[in-house]
């Protein structure tokens, strides 16, 4: 592993542990260590249940989101192309603005998955006759507009408590870890990194352009199929599960760069998904030391804006 | 392995560009193309090499339509190198030739030959468009297949880079690989033992002879 890996590693392992041990219940940690009894008993529940599942939530989120990023961004030759562009996080919403809205809050997540699921099958329907990259992404800004107008007319239609419930689910958050859903977000993130990692080379290739890859042997079709599929199942979990995450996914690729010189996508990814993860903690951290007052996409958007200018501020720009 | 050119009609959606092409070229030599801006080079090249669907007609190397074969297949038997260098891939010069099936020694020697050694662990973004041009060149060199298609590469290489190709060329000619190759360097094309054929693309193909018409040629239009 090299140094970028373990810097990583070591910056999210301390996290993790500050996660674990402290929070808005004192003396979890002593209890839960401490032998027998009912305090004990409840210690481990909050130990395990709610901190350690947020933790991983939190983690696999961050790293999904942010392998997601580096994918779509090496496919589109775009640093700002992101998880949230291709409108899969506009489906979600719409989604759970109509199961919200609609007065059943209750199947929010599963709105969640069968909007953003319905965005992605429209994607990988048309992105076979989008031969341009470009297209795709102005296809799926339009897509986001479309869906944001349709979530307004919902929005005026809306109970007040409804509404609220609606707004609320936008802040995004890791709060809501649940056994299955965490299950799911660790799952489509293993999933999309390792097909990432299958073909790090045909991304590699990528990178030199189109023709250039696809002279090199590259199947132009298996990566556009690949990364709306790895990319679409990340965002749509993560989105069901945690709401609408901001910026995780474009700006930690950036980051990564900044901290490092190598740039093929076996370099990448590990320290890439390494460092979404880290983001995620610490934002989700600030977020907990403000007794979960403060929006999580809030916290991110002040960390993660400054990288996107500072990266817009630095002309040269290469994947 | 020959190049069979079948009623080859190149084109975008439908509406051709340039002539149409019925050729059978053999190997171990170079096949120039030539012909004023628009008059369809590139979109030919990229036909030839599988990149981009025919409107009408084929193209065999050797048994196979390059057009019904696999990517990794046609990789196998032809190169290409785009007129214009990738300029946003943050890999180093070193790390794209590792894209190839060949030894760490080989590549070294493909950048010497093409290159210069010393851009092995600089990114491609850090490297001027000429220099970007000779990596990829080096790159189709190392892909070893037997037919190379070129795409004018010389067009952003200083006087001695081109000559110092053209040489490349004939080495390759010698060890039985064709080149084709888009070029507006006719200069360079006089005298080159390597070459086959010259190919001049206008509202129709026409073959130019190899020795000295191509100056007559020249001077003719």
């Amino acid at each position: 592993m090299s140094r970028a890996s373990w810097g990583w590693l070591g910056v999210w392992g301390v996290l993790a542990f500050l996660h674990m041990r402290f929070g808005s219940v004192a003396s979890v940690w002593e209890q839960a260590w401490s032998g027998s009894g009912e305090s004990a008993a409840m210690g481990r529940t909050i130990l395990w249940e709610l901190r350690a599942l947020r933790v991983v939530l939190a983690s696999a989120a961050g790293a999904g989101l942010a392998v997601a990023g580096l994918l779509l961004q090496t496919w589109f030759h775009n640093p700002l192309a992101g998880p949230s562009v291709l409108g899969i996080s506009s489906g979600a919403t719409l989604g759970v603005a109509a199961v919200i809205l609609g007065g059943t809050a209750a199947f929010a997540l599963f709105g969640a998955l069968i909007g953003s699921g319905a965005v992605l099958a429209v994607l990988w329907a048309v992105s076979r006759r989008f031969q341009n990259p470009v297209t795709l992404l102005v296809f799926g800004m339009m897509l986001g507009y479309v869906v944001s107008a349709l979530v307004n007319v919902l929005q005026v239609e809306a109970t007040k408590e409804a509404l609220q419930a609606f707004v609320f689910w936008g802040m995004g958050s890791f709060s809501r870890a649940e056994g299955g859903w965490t299950l799911g977000v660790v799952g489509a993130t293993l999933l999309g990194s390792g097909w990432a990692w299958s073909q790090a080379k045909s991304l590699d290739a990528w990178t030199l352009g189109p023709l250039t890859a696809s002279s090199m042997g590259v199947s132009e079709g298996t990566i556009r199929t690949g990364v709306v599929l790895a990319t679409g199942a990340i965002a749509s979990v993560v989105t069901a599960a945690c709401g609408p995450i901001a910026f995780v996914g474009v700006a930690t690729p950036h980051l990564v760069r900044m901290a490092q010189r190598g740039r093929t996508h076996r370099a990448l990814l590990p320290n890439v998904a390494a460092a979404g993860a880290t983001l995620a903690l610490f934002a989700d951290g600030l977020v907990r030391l403000s007794g979960g007052s403060w929006p999580l996409n809030a916290v991110l958007s002040i960390l993660a804006g400054p990288v996107i200018v500072y990266v817009l501020l630095k002309k040269t720009w290469a994947p | 392995m020959k190049c069979v050119l079948s009623g080859l009609v190149c084109g975008y959606s439908g509406r051709p560009v340039g002539p149409v092409g019925d050729r059978v070229w053999s190997d171990a030599g170079l096949h120039a193309l030539i012909g004023s801006n628009g008059a369809g080079k590139s979109t030919l090249i990229r036909t030839l090499a599988g990149l981009q669907p025919p409107i009408a007609g084929s193209v065999h190397l050797g048994d196979s339509d390059v057009h019904r074969m696999r990517p990794a297949a046609r990789a196998q038997l032809v190169a290409f190198v785009a007129s214009t260098p990738p300029g946003g891939s943050g890999l180093t010069a070193g790390e794209v030739l590792q894209l190839m099936a060949a030894t760490d020694v080989q590549r070294r020697e493909a950048l010497e030959r093409f290159g210069d050694s010393r851009w092995w662990s600089v990114r491609l973004s850090e490297l001027s468009d000429g220099q970007r041009q000779r990596v990829m060149l080096a790159r189709s060199f190392l892909q070893n297949t037997p037919w190379i298609l070129l795409d004018e590469p010389t067009a952003f290489l200083d006087a001695a880079s081109r000559t110092r190709l053209f040489g490349h060329f004939n080495e390759l000619a010698a060890q039985g690989k064709g080149i084709v190759l888009a070029t507006h360097d006719l200069h360079l094309l006089h005298g080159q033992p390597a070459l086959k054929t010259v190919n001049a693309l206008g509202s129709q193909w026409l073959e130019v002879p190899t020795d000295a018409a191509v100056a007559d040629w020249e001077a003719a239009t």
